[in-house]
């Protein structure tokens, strides 16, 4: 568990924002990019939005900048990745997730099939 | 747009944001803004407004909170859904919560029953009364501005001194009007078909700024004397028109005869518009001008001691009302010499419009009452009694809600290891009281549609002219809205703090295993006694009330009003001179007795409690020092047998009888409290009493006191008995009115049966006389109006209260027991008999009615200073209404414990143990 009490989880933007951006460096244009096909459009992220998100993300230290690649387009802007604490975040969250749907499954078997 | 312009509008959108943001991602969201920009180009018009929308949307919340950060949660970890950033996700959450509340509030469905039931009765009582409070002291009078209207200090004034005022409108106001409220009869001849009717005059509905909704208003040219180039005009309330003529627009030019006058309708008032004065509503409004039509040489126009009209200015723009008092009170010297009543004598000119007297208006943006003023005081008092008793459902709600949230521990430990933030428990919990809240003041609203009209009507019973606009406009909505938004969080906060208050690790125990008592649950128990102490003010206050009401309507009159029916009967003034009046009446009141049924029949110029007073200044040779105000008996000109008529007791001397004639000696009756005041310890028979002249040129008259008679209410039960005198009708020297109060004695049954004989008996002897029928219990029992209506809703609500605290003490109790059914059980093996459990769990209830009996003690005697005027024949403070509501909550606090008691002393102890 991320916290004592049982703390809740990631928004969903703030999730695949992380997720975008673990394996590879993007820059803003390109994370926006790959969290609306990862999330198959159901995360319709605003520019906005995401530097918001990312804004709040560079400040808990959860993504960090990262190198330009030489000969990059300057208009594109910094380029990001998710940083070690970052994926520990994302882990906290699998964990939790997993956590809730095997207590629900154990809980209420019935409610689970019916719905 | 072109792309360039796009851009540039971006750009602009980006200089939102703090600089230091600007400059650090400014570059990328330009360029994935021309990003999205192409893709929405290309998918067209539609994702194009998308596209911008969102931008506008979340490039404002985005620069929002990157100037204010504590408005936006952290990103990790987080505590809080981000509702205050993202709308759809607060629907979707809100839906949830409630949701789930309806689920939950499902499951337990008695409780929801009961929780919303008492609410709405609470909630509903609330909206109902202050409806009423609303149309008849909130309101604003539905004309223009209504703001700058003021009305002339205090009563009413005579026509003399408003056209003195008319001619000088214009150096005090922007205009004045005056109008008099008062009943027109419709019918040439038989009995009277009374309607609601306003005199006024030509510039009311100008300066009031209301408008015909067909033909036109009354102008100043009609408010001429005789009637303007149209003749006498009349103008029809709009409900009059629909119900007398169903909305015919046809109406205008025809004619409408008032008084045996015609009058030809030029128009019809907006439905809004009911006049100047709330709680009632004009049928038919003429002008001043046109009295002298029906009244003849009789007319008032030119009496200078008739005050009969009130006087509405409305005040420039800016000026204000100081202003245009100090300009009216300036006009005063000029009043005086028009209009003095020449015919006074010399004292009492000299002190017309002297210089005691200020002249000076008060604000009417509301309008003037009558109802108003007499139903304040017990609209607030039933006011206060119905906040209390919602007050009570909340506490009873709060408790139950606790119950449950208690109850429900195990669910929210669960659901707290599962993640759930206490935030969404609490939540979830003050969904439910919004569910409930919202229920309760739905019902609540529909039950003070319907007993918003019924209250009316009770009122109405006093006069039938009362007609409130009761109609729900924003102010009863919003009031209701927020006293069940306040009841919600009165009641839902308890139970959700109780619920941030679980552990998770809660889960891992089995429920109730606990041993320990239920001391914990202090908040429970303060509500209880809470409870108790406001039904105990409730009850108290129901009981004094209904005390003040039985003691009204048992109260010795003074005569029997049983058996007794009153006719107002008018005269054609044009047909029957004043001289022919007295024996015409005599004739009549020959004709009623003579009717088949009637026992007896009598006549006077006043009939108790009709709402009609009548006093006379007078001076006593060799009596008591008394001052002005003291020596004004209540006066009443009567007819031969009208003691015997209304069954007064006659205490010495003698009646009034038929030699009492004019020319005879000057004779009087008069009651207890007449000898008392004037003659004490002394004889009265054979005294005399002096009228002193009011009139220039008139003398001195001096009655010799003939009889006793026992006190008879006069006016008022609720006022002592008045020094009255009866004198002579036959002795009466001024021209008589034109119309008398027959009162007719039934022989057997029901009094109000006579009315066809006595119609046919009466317009036999004249034709064309106007008739009215009461019996004189309707009329006592109208005057009983504001008692009865006050004893009987604080009875209901005292009696709610009751149920509520009960329901509340029950819950508690059998709460407890439950939560201590393992202890109990204990003792009851360790051979503690049952008998010593019901002792301990009553023990608590006693507990917690005595504090409360104690508290709401305190509250009451508080409270009863302000309910003295309320009251009749017992003090606020009366000791054995006190002690009895005590015993009242002690008994219904007994039966409330008895039950959850008995079933703890009946526990099988093998079994309590065995479970746990």
């Amino acid at each position: 568990m991320p916290r004592d009490g049982g703390a809740p989880g990631l928004k969903p933007a703030v999730f695949h924002i992380l997720l975008a951006l673990a394996g590879r460096d993007l820059h803003g244009y390109a994370a926006i990019q790959a969290v609306r096909e990862q999330s198959a459009g159901r995360v319709p992220l605003n520019t906005a939005s995401f530097y918001r998100h990312l804004n709040g993300l560079l400040d808990a230290g959860l993504v960090a900048e990262a190198p330009r690649p030489s000969g990059d387009d300057p208009r594109r802007g910094a380029y990001y990745r998710t940083t070690a604490s970052g994926r520990a975040a994302l882990a906290a969250e699998r964990r939790r997730l997993a956590d809730l749907v095997a207590a629900l499954d154990a809980l209420r078997p019935s409610r689970r099939r019916s719905s | 747009m072109t792309d360039a312009a796009a851009h540039r509008l971006y750009a602009r959108l980006l200089r939102l944001y703090p600089r230091a943001f600007r400059d650090r991602f400014g570059d990328g969201m330009a360029y994935a803004f021309a990003h999205d920009l192409r893709a929405a180009r290309r998918a067209g018009r539609r994702a194009m407004a998308r596209l911008w929308l969102q931008t506008f949307w979340h490039t404002g919340l985005g620069a929002v909170v990157a100037r204010w950060p504590r408005l936006d949660p952290p990103v990790v970890p987080l505590v809080l859904p981000s509702d205050a950033t993202r709308r759809s996700s607060m629907r979707s959450s809100v839906a949830r919560d409630l949701r789930d509340a309806w689920r939950a509030l499902r499951a337990t469905p008695l409780i929801t029953v009961v929780a919303v039931l008492s609410l709405a009765l609470g909630i509903g009582a609330n909206a109902a009364l202050f409806s009423i409070v609303d149309s008849l002291m909130l309101r604003s009078l539905p004309v223009r501005d209504p703001g700058r209207l003021a009305v002339m200090d205090d009563g009413s004034w005579t026509n003399p001194i408003w056209e003195s005022l008319r001619a000088r409108e214009a150096d005090i106001a922007e205009g004045l009007f005056a109008w008099s409220g008062t009943r027109f009869n419709l019918a040439a001849r038989g009995e009277a078909d009374t309607v609601e009717g306003l005199w006024v005059s030509g510039r009311m509905f100008e300066v009031l700024g209301v408008n015909a909704v067909l033909g036109r208003t009354i102008t100043p040219a009609d408010d001429v004397r005789g009637g303007g180039p149209d003749g006498p005009v009349a103008v029809l309330g709009y409900g009059f028109w629909q119900r007398r003529f169903g909305g015919d627009a046809g109406v205008i030019g025809r004619t409408l005869t008032i008084a045996g006058v015609p009058y030809t309708i030029v128009g019809v008032a907006p439905p809004e518009f009911f006049g100047p004065e709330v709680g009632r509503r004009f049928d038919v409004a003429i002008p001043i001008g046109t009295e002298p039509l029906q009244a003849g040489p009789a007319s008032i126009l030119d009496a200078r001691s008739t005050w009969w009209l009130e006087i509405m200015a409305r005040l420039r723009p800016g000026q204000t009302i100081e202003e245009a008092s100090a300009r009216l009170d300036g006009l005063r010297p000029v009043l005086r010499d028009e209009t003095t009543p020449q015919n006074w004598v010399a004292e009492a000119r000299a002190r017309y419009m002297g210089d005691d007297t200020t002249l000076a208006f008060v604000p009417a943006s509301g309008g003037t009452s009558g109802l108003r003023s007499r139903y304040q005081a017990p609209l607030l008092a039933l006011m206060v009694v119905v906040g209390l008793v919602l007050l009570i459902a909340c506490g009873n709600i709060a408790n139950l809600l606790l119950a449950r949230a208690t109850a429900r521990r195990h669910e929210f430990s669960v659901r707290l290891a599962l993640g759930a933030s206490r935030w969404r428990l609490a939540r979830q919990l003050l969904a439910e009281s919004v569910l409930l809240a919202g229920a309760g003041a739905a019902i609540g609203l529909a039950f003070a549609h319907w007993t918003g009209p019924l209250l009316v009507s009770q009122i109405a019973r006093g006069s039938s002219s009362v007609r409130l606009d009761l109609s729900l406009d924003w102010r009863v909505v919003g009031f209701t809205l927020g006293i069940a938004a306040i009841t919600a969080i009165v009641f839902g906060v308890a139970p959700a703090l109780g619920a941030s208050r679980v552990a998770p690790n809660d889960a891992l125990k089995t429920q109730g295993r606990g041993v320990a008592g239920d001391g914990r649950f202090t908040l429970r128990h303060a509500l209880v006694v809470i409870q108790v102490a406001l039904s105990l003010a409730l009850v108290v206050a129901a009981s004094l009330f209904s005390q003040t009401f039985a003691r009204l309507s048992t109260l010795d009159l003074g005569f029997d009003e049983g058996p007794l029916l009153v006719v107002n009967a008018g005269v054609p003034t044009e047909r029957v001179e004043p001289a022919a009046r007295l024996p015409l009446f005599r004739r009549l009141v020959d004709a009623a007795a003579a009717t088949p049924g009637v026992a007896s029949a009598t006549a006077s110029f006043i009939t108790p409690v009709s709402g009609s007073s009548w006093n006379t200044q007078i001076e006593i040779p060799d009596g008591p020092d008394l001052d002005e105000r003291q020596r004004l008996p209540m006066l009443n000109y009567v007819l031969p047998g009208w003691f015997e008529t209304y069954g007064t007791r006659l205490l010495r001397g003698r009646t009034i009888q038929e030699r009492d004639r004019p020319g005879a000696p000057l004779v009087a009756v008069v009651n207890e409290a007449f000898v008392q005041r004037f003659f004490p310890d002394r004889e009265p028979i054979g005294r005399e009493v002096v009228e002193p002249p009011f009139r220039a040129g008139e003398s001195a008259k001096t009655y010799q006191v003939v009889g006793v008679v026992q006190d008879a209410v006069y006016r008022r039960l609720r006022e002592p008995v008045p020094p009255t005198m009866y004198l002579p009708m036959a002795q009466f020297q001024d021209p008589p009115g034109a119309s008398i109060a027959i009162t007719v004695r039934a022989a057997a049954g029901q009094p109000a049966r006579l009315t066809q004989g006595l119609v046919a008996a009466l317009t036999r002897e004249e034709p064309d006389l106007t008739l009215s029928f009461r019996p004189l219990t309707d009329q006592v029992e109208a005057s009983l109006t504001q008692e009865r209506l006050v004893a009987m809703l604080s009875g209901f609500f005292g009696l709610l209260a009751l149920v509520l605290a009960a329901l509340g003490l029950y819950g508690v109790t059998a709460y407890a027991v439950s939560q201590r059914r393992r202890e109990l059980g204990v003792r009851l093996a360790l051979g503690a008999k049952p008998a010593g459990v019901v002792r301990l769990v009553l023990g608590r209830v006693g507990w917690l009615v005595g504090a409360g009996v104690v508290l709401g003690g305190a509250l009451s005697l508080w409270a009863s200073g302000y309910v003295g005027s309320l009251l009749f024949g017992l003090p606020p403070r009366d000791p054995a209404t006190f002690v009895t509501a005590a015993l009242v909550l002690g008994i219904v606090g007994a039966a409330a414990g008895w039950l959850p008691a008995r079933r703890a002393a009946r526990l099988d102890p093998a079994r309590v143990l065995r479970e746990g």
